[in-house]
């Protein structure tokens, strides 16, 4: 598998050092191994940085578009992440992405529970979606994701997001601050900033299922998949925080697929697994 | 049902994790965990049981495979040992494996190949 874009702008590369060499020394000495590796990686994708074309509405916001037109006649699957902690915030000198393990001090210094602030969580789900036969077979139509305040955020199917946490930060901080991402070199955009209401994004025939472990139906994903009519879309909202629950009124429906509290990423797999099964993806 | 969890590194041989521990989910702490592990003996056979039934996964594998079926002819008082490749590239090896299977036909995630085995099973 190819690697991932690395991070655009080796100026902000440049200020990430000085913050990771505040942290322990102790914590330095072990992932120094692995620090050269991502440094290798960085130089060899390190890529001028173009400036940003100012974000325009096209006419066809409204109508999703698909990533091949062979797929248009299959059904697709939609995922929305709610309530993801995306934040940005001035640490210091430099504008970061906030999380419980780098901003603990910050946080807590801010009357913020650090706990809350878990991008890692969106991370580990987007690369669920994104890994999964069922989006290299084509069936993906999207990515949302709707931060905690309100922001939302289109992922296209065919983005590599960055594997490790770090880069992935760094990518959505800049989508955060200039509301896109572009392909090297294209105007594609890979992730944008979209306006709200997530619903008028979302095909007419569809169906929009909310999961959430404290649902009073509890079904079985291959049953529940099965029940639904071949040619229509899906649409699953998973939420991506620690805790708590996802209320949206846009959600038919409302279902527990297991037993235990899953975590975002496992609960997207058996998602992902049980259409992979309806739809006879190997 | 998880009976054990064995991770083999590249330089420094085997260790053990418990089905019941809860590891540290975000990547820093994750890391200062991993000093404190214990390391077993090899070779990793040793620790298996008897009537054990060890299955290599790889991309590269000629045998494609659903593993719903696959797992569905096996026996009851067998137990699987499933081995998966957690590096980025490259492929496993190994002169214990009794099979060595494909379970789709795209590429995937070290991740997402033992959720597939865990929902199969």
């Amino acid at each position: 598998m190819t690697r991932p874009f690395g991070v655009k702008g080796g100026r902000k590369r440049k200020h990430a050092e000085p913050k990771y060499d505040a942290h322990d020394e102790e914590e330095e000495e072990e992932t120094q191994p692995k620090k050269t590796v991502v440094e290798v990686e960085h130089n060899q994708e390190e890529e001028e940085e173009t400036p940003a074309p100012a974000p325009e509405d096209d006419g066809l916001s409204g109508i999703p578009i698909a990533p091949s037109a062979n797929n248009t006649n299959k059904p697709n699957v939609i995922f929305i992440l709610e309530k993801a902690s995306l934040e940005v915030a001035k640490v210091g000198k430099t504008y970061q992405l906030l999380n419980s393990d780098d901003h603990a001090n910050f946080l807590r210094k801010n009357n913020k529970n650090p706990g809350d602030y878990r991008p890692d969580i969106t991370h580990q789900s987007l690369l669920s979606i994104l890994d999964s036969p069922l989006n290299k077979a084509g069936r993906l139509r999207s990515v949302y994701i709707r931060t905690e305040k309100g922001v939302l955020i289109e992922v296209k199917p065919f983005v590599r997001i960055p594997r490790t946490f770090k880069r992935f930060a760094g990518v959505m901080l800049e989508l955060l601050q200039k509301l896109s991402i572009s392909a090297v070199g294209k105007r594609e955009k890979l992730l944008r900033t979209i306006k709200n209401p997530v619903t008028q994004y979302l095909p007419i025939n569809s169906r929009k299922i909310g999961l959430s472990y404290s649902s009073e139906k509890l079904v079985d994903m291959d049953d529940y998949v099965s029940t639904v009519t071949s040619n229509m879309d899906l649409v699953f909202v998973v939420g991506a925080m620690a805790h708590g629950k996802i209320e949206t009124d846009y959600t038919e429906d409302y279902v527990a697929i297991s037993g235990y509290p899953l975590s975002a990423a496992y609960c997207i797999t058996r998602i992902t697994g049980a259409l992979e099964r309806k739809w006879k993806i190997l | 049902m998880v009976g054990a969890i064995y991770v083999k590194m590249d330089q420094r041989g085997v260790f053990e994790v418990k089905p019941h521990v809860r590891i540290p989910r975000t990547c820093n702490r994750f890391c200062g965990v991993i000093i404190l592990l214990r390391v077993v003996e090899e070779p990793i056979t040793r620790h298996l049981p008897v009537n054990s039934h060890i299955v290599g996964l790889s991309y590269t594998s000629e045998k494609l495979v659903d593993i719903e079926e696959y797992v569905s002819v096996w026996s009851n008082d067998l137990s699987p040992v499933f081995v998966v490749g957690t590096m980025v590239n490259g492929k496993v090896k190994g002169d214990y494996m009794h099979d060595y299977i494909s379970i789709s036909e795209y590429p995937l995630a070290a991740k997402y190949c033992l959720g597939m085995i865990c929902e199969a099973l």
